[in-house]
């Protein structure tokens, strides 16, 4: 019998885990409980900015703000909760946790360890942190596919959980009016089948982009000093330190127009599928005015389409299994369909899966 | 002689006058635009016309560069042929 040099001469037994495929299981989510209304923004923003004009702008009429004392990870731990009490899994079950933020509860420990050990994690569970944006979730599901694929675990929870209203200066209402805090917890587990349920997946990264979205102090790069704090306003009249975050919100728009529809081709090519073989595209919902341009640059069918932020504006990370969450819930997305998953900014960075819903 | 073609897209032009608060029949090359001075709601406007119209998409900084309607003809038209 052959053997396996030093190794025990059962390692050639099959894994368990061997010819498995990950799928995502379920998402669930948590947002804060405060609400910050349009009528509310207005009236503090003042200038010609009305409620009706917010909406017409972004899309939103409302988002969630996290309490000063509420951060990502208890958003996180709050929805990934809510995945253990439908019956999903135990927490005993995840055997690896991937933490997704760009607010975390301290430069170290590792935000995931600190959840492990709130959620009740075995001890013997992978857990680590990763720092990306709005196309975190589609990263965060390429590596729970590989861990998975590769036999290194069997139920991986992807949390992906952002604050960003704490990087917002009051008096910016073009970051304002579009970002919400929100954690969405995702199970994508070992699976017996025959095909892929879970890509192919297409990345991109342009650093070039990186001073377009940023808040510029706070890390070791520009440590926080009193001038962190000094406050300035720009060309649009919104005001924003260093300590804020700064978004040039045309910059990235341009971004989007240039690079997702190329992205989206190479997909479509990787998977030898045409737009119209997609059941459903959730992008990441950035704003409405982004998402309607792509939409009809791809000439995707508006019913084919996921718009949902009115009702708590662009959560980073979380948009698209907050997104994918409430649209199986409505019976939109139907086990067997075939969905386009796509996340970009930050970064710049950007993602895009197929994914086959269960 | 200017090699450069005219904005003849209707659609376009009725968005340029709508952004920059003129008469679509007053516009002209030497039409004053600054988009610089614009909200940068109204410039995610034009970028959205240009791309639109012209399937190309123009630096926000190049933008805030153009002083008149010419100028950013010249824009668009260096960004499509070099598309």
């Amino acid at each position: 019998m052959a053997t396996c040099g030093v190794l025990s001469p059962e390692c050639h037994v099959a894994n368990p885990l061997e010819m498995k495929k990950a799928a995502i299981v379920a998402s669930a989510a948590h947002l804060p409980e405060r609400e910050l209304t349009n009528e509310e923004l207005a009236r503090e923003l003042g200038g010609a900015w009305t409620p009706e004009k917010i909406f017409e702008k972004t899309g939103i009429r409302s988002r969630r703000i996290a309490e000063p004392d509420e951060c990502a990870s208890d958003l996180g731990v709050r929805a990934a909760q809510k995945l253990f009490d439908r019956g999903v899994c135990g927490p005993q079950d995840v055997d690896y946790l991937l933490f997704c933020t760009q607010s975390p509860d301290y430069f170290l420990p590792t935000t995931a360890c600190l959840v492990q050990q709130r959620l009740g994690l075995a001890t013997s569970c992978g857990a680590i942190d990763f720092n990306q944006g709005c196309s975190g979730f589609v990263y965060g599901l390429s590596l729970a596919k590989s861990l998975i694929e590769a036999g290194l675990a069997g139920n991986v929870l992807l949390i992906t959980a952002d604050t960003y209203s704490k990087f917002l200066n009051t008096r910016d209402r073009s970051v304002r009016t579009v970002f919400g805090d929100a954690g969405a917890a995702t199970l994508i587990r070992a699976t017996d089948s025959e095909s892929d349920l879970l890509g192919p997946f297409v990345f991109g990264t342009d650093g070039r982009g990186a001073e377009n979205l940023i808040v510029r102090a706070g890390g070791l790069r520009t440590p926080l000093t009193a001038a962190s704090f000094e406050e300035h306003e720009d060309n649009s009249g919104n005001w924003r330190s260093d300590a804020n975050l700064y978004m040039n919100g045309p910059e990235i728009f341009n971004f989007t127009l240039s690079k997702l529809p190329k992205a989206i081709a190479s997909l479509l090519q990787k998977s030898e599928q045409t737009l119209d073989d997609v059941d459903y595209f959730i992008f990441h919902q950035a704003n409405q005015f982004m998402l309607d341009r792509l939409r009809s640059k791809l000439s995707i069918p508006p019913e084919k389409f996921c718009v949902d932020l009115e009702w708590c504006g662009n959560t980073v990370s979380s948009t698209i299994p907050i997104a994918l969450e409430r649209a199986a819930a409505a019976g939109i997305v139907r086990p067997g369909m075939q969905v386009m998953l796509v996340g970009f900014g930050v970064g710049y960075s950007w993602a895009a899966a197929m994914m086959r819903a269960s | 002689m200017n090699a450069t073609p005219a904005i003849a897209d209707e659609s376009f032009v009725a968005k340029l006058a709508q952004l920059g608060k003129i008469e679509p029949a007053g516009l002209t090359d030497t039409t004053e635009i600054t988009p610089a001075d614009w909200d940068s709601v109204d410039v995610l406007d034009l970028i959205a016309a240009i791309d639109e119209s012209f399937g190309v998409t123009v630096a926000t900084s190049s933008l805030n560069e153009c002083r008149t309607v010419g100028e950013l003809r010249t824009l668009i038209h260096a960004a499509a042929t070099s598309a």
